[in-house]
């Protein structure tokens, strides 16, 4: 019988998964995903945290939680750092030691630890690493590994042509993700609403979180632009321009786009999402805002969510921000 | 050049005297206070954690009193400080303050330090930058034993008072030294004063250790003077951070001591493979180092909504039934009372206390 991997449907799940289910399936071992975030994995989560941590990690810990009796090993990758200028929240660090202590009749965790910052460290060295505990050869893993960087990168090339995520795991995987119901045409343009929505991928692409906001715009017929489609020189130059670049993984990338939108008349608007009690965003947040306000910027909506939100007041500040869009494109006050 | 240097335990004390001779005049902002700390977080963002708000009252305090010049720390994550001073800034330049900010953003190595003073004062060597921070340091090692002795004399004498003046004092007589011989001479001072101290040795005080994230337990505002209080109440508290203790693990000083980092990883490491940043190993291997010496508890205190401490404080639940230590965490934000605080101190002396009296009878 083939090996089960349990793999919790958050976090980092909304830009690595291509990556890691490839790895596994290509050794051979099957993937165990946890359901889509319901109100009822929240509150699981919620059990098994301490109350100040933010959303997306009690989430997390509600999904590990559904996939406790289901799986023989569970991933939990350390993510430290994948670049040189960037780690990641200092809470991702300590997960699997989290999820130790929270779960303690949990399976045993695979928790290689991704650190480019460190002494010789490579991550085809922790690939390497990694297939070696679940019993697998170097030169199977390497070329897992090797297939695995494949649909990454296919993922990628599929998001910068303008598919979100979730549309591009639903036609990789047939995953039900409940955020996109249809098939939308992203190439279109013109008269067309754009928004950018900036935020951290699981915090954007999860259903619970951002309660669904992708699907609402979508049905608006809105055209999106998030975080992952922006290409990395444009967050280099936007960094440069910094006093200090940002030194969060996907706080670079928030930071960066929310700074080419604010300045560039490309998009109508910028939705930037953030979690209560989320470290950086409390820090970038403010910086965003800030900049928003100093002259003639694009119009930037900031929401924050937590797991007491309610989601008819985000209706009703989404719908005012995008009356606002409207009537603004009425006058002509945007370029576009 | 007057420069202000936020406030964080004795940290300004320390440089004070030491960068006296490059013609750098540190101004310590009034003691941080409930006004200033208001006054920083109605400027601040909502979740910014307490540390920063409090920085920012200092600096806004300063610059109302006329200081052009900032001088702070950075950091390259992953904590939330390394990038306080950037939103620190844009804040006051949207207030309309007009300075100037030197930031050390690489505290860690000797050669950004060094830049760091270059900034401030004009063309300093990188020897004269080295022998400054070497002057930090010993003073930074000396007003770290006057607390020491503090924290030892405060539950055994019934001089409270005059014990806390003595500490001031002491302080005092350290931030007007500026060369190191001054500074032996205030060494050999102050080590006579404190002996007139009277103890009382049939007194058997509780011990306690004090763990968490660095400025919260420093910063005798931040954390409502906790030390003191516990004191009073008859607890000797031992700090498990130290400021002279963080330059030494980074500039070997003094190679005779143990390099702290290197210590308090190994020992968080069955529970908590890689250090979550900031201070969480150090709190994970205190507690267990403080729970093996026979402490009678362990308080933890934290900025509300700290991200390492945090992790820390999850694992500090596995860590309490491990070892059998009771743990008190406190997470303090501006909304804090301290009412609330004292009696959740007291309540937890109080347990501790009869716990050990138990024990002994």
């Amino acid at each position: 019988m083939a090996l089960k991997i349990g793999i919790p449907r958050a976090l980092y799940y909304h830009k690595f998964y291509p990556l890691w289910h490839t790895f596994f399936t290509e050794l051979g071992a099957e993937v165990a995903l946890s359901p889509v975030t319901d109100r009822n994995i929240l509150k699981r989560g919620s059990d098994a945290t301490l109350d100040e941590f933010c959303l997306p990690i009690k989430v997390f810990f509600g999904h590990i939680n559904t996939i406790l009796k289901k799986a023989d090993f569970l991933f939990i990758p350390r993510l430290i750092s994948t670049e040189k200028e960037a780690y990641y929240c200092p809470q991702f660090f300590g997960l699997p030691d989290m999820v130790r202590v929270a779960f303690p009749d949990s399976p045993p965790i695979l928790e290689p630890t991704f650190n480019v910052k460190g002494k010789g460290a490579t991550i085809e060295g922790v690939f390497i690493e990694l297939g070696k505990s679940i019993l697998k050869g170097k030169s199977e893993s390497l070329s897992a590994y090797k297939k695995a960087l494949d649909a990454q990168a296919g993922f990628y090339s599929m998001i910068a042509e303008g598919t979100i995520p979730p549309d591009v795991f639903k036609k990789l995987y047939n995953n039900p993700l409940t955020s996109v119901k249809k098939e939308k045409d992203y190439g279109r343009t013109g008269s067309q609403t754009t928004i950018a929505l900036l935020g951290h991928p699981y915090n954007i692409y999860d259903p619970l979180v951002s309660m669904n906001i992708i699907k609402k715009l979508m049905d608006r017929n809105i055209r999106l632009i998030t975080t992952e489609m922006v290409c990395d020189d444009i967050i280099d130059a936007e960094m440069k321009r910094l006093r200090k670049p940002v030194y969060w993984a996907s706080g670079r990338e928030i930071v960066g786009a929310a700074n080419h939108f604010l300045d560039s008349k490309g998009v109508d608007g910028i939705i930037f999402i953030g979690a209560f009690h989320c470290g950086p965003d409390s820090l970038l947040k403010a910086l965003i805002e800030r900049e928003a306000q100093s002259g003639d910027k694009t119009a930037l909506l900031s929401l924050s969510f937590d797991e007491h939100s309610g989601e008819a007041g985000m209706i009703t500040r989404l719908e005012a921000f995008l009356d606002m869009l409207e009537i603004k494109k009425r006058r002509g006050l945007t370029a576009s | 050049m007057k420069v202000v240097i936020p406030h964080m335990g004795q940290l300004d004390i320390a440089c004070r005297g030491a960068l006296r001779g490059l013609g750098i005049e540190v101004v310590s902002p009034p003691r941080s206070s409930n006004v200033s700390l208001k006054l920083g977080a109605r400027h601040s963002p909502e979740l910014a954690c307490l540390p920063f708000k409090v920085n920012l009252g200092n600096f806004i305090d300063a610059l109302n009193d006329g200081t052009k010049m900032i001088m702070t720390a950075g950091g390259c994550g992953p904590c939330r400080f390394g990038y306080y001073s950037i939103l620190q800034e844009r804040i006051l330049q949207d207030m309309g303050y007009r300075f100037e900010m030197v930031r050390a953003d690489e505290p860690d190595r000797l050669a950004n330090l060094a830049k760091t003073l270059k900034d401030a004062s004009g063309a300093i060597s990188k020897f004269t930058a080295y022998k400054t921070v070497y002057f930090i340091y010993k003073r930074a090692d000396f007003l770290d034993r006057i607390i020491k002795w503090g924290h030892f004399l405060r539950p055994r004498t019934s001089e409270g008072n005059k014990l806390s003046k003595l500490c001031d004092d002491a302080i005092a007589m350290v931030d007007k030294a500026s060369s190191l011989k001054e500074l032996r001479q205030v060494k050999k001072k102050v080590k006579l004063l404190f002996k007139d101290i009277r103890i009382d040795n049939a007194k058997k005080p509780v011990r306690l250790g004090l763990v968490g994230e660095f400025f919260m337990v420093v910063e005798p505002f931040a954390n409502m003077d906790i030390e003191r209080k516990l004191g009073s109440m008859g607890v000797e508290v031992t700090r498990g951070v130290w400021l002279s203790d963080w330059i030494n693990d980074r500039f070997r000083f003094n190679p005779f001591k143990r390099n702290q980092i290197k210590l308090v990883n190994r020992i968080a490491r069955p529970y908590l493979k890689y250090p979550a940043g900031g201070e969480s190993a150090n709190t994970i291997a205190r507690t267990i180092m403080f729970a093996k010496k026979g402490y009678d508890g362990v308080i933890h205190i934290r900025p509300f909504s700290c991200m390492p401490e945090l992790v820390a404080q999850k694992i500090l639940t596995k860590v309490e039934k491990d070892y059998n230590i009771p743990i008190l965490t406190l997470s303090v934000d501006e909304h804090s009372s301290e009412v609330g605080f004292d009696t959740r101190l007291e309540a937890f002396v109080d347990m501790l206390v009869r716990k050990r009296d138990k024990r002994l009878a």
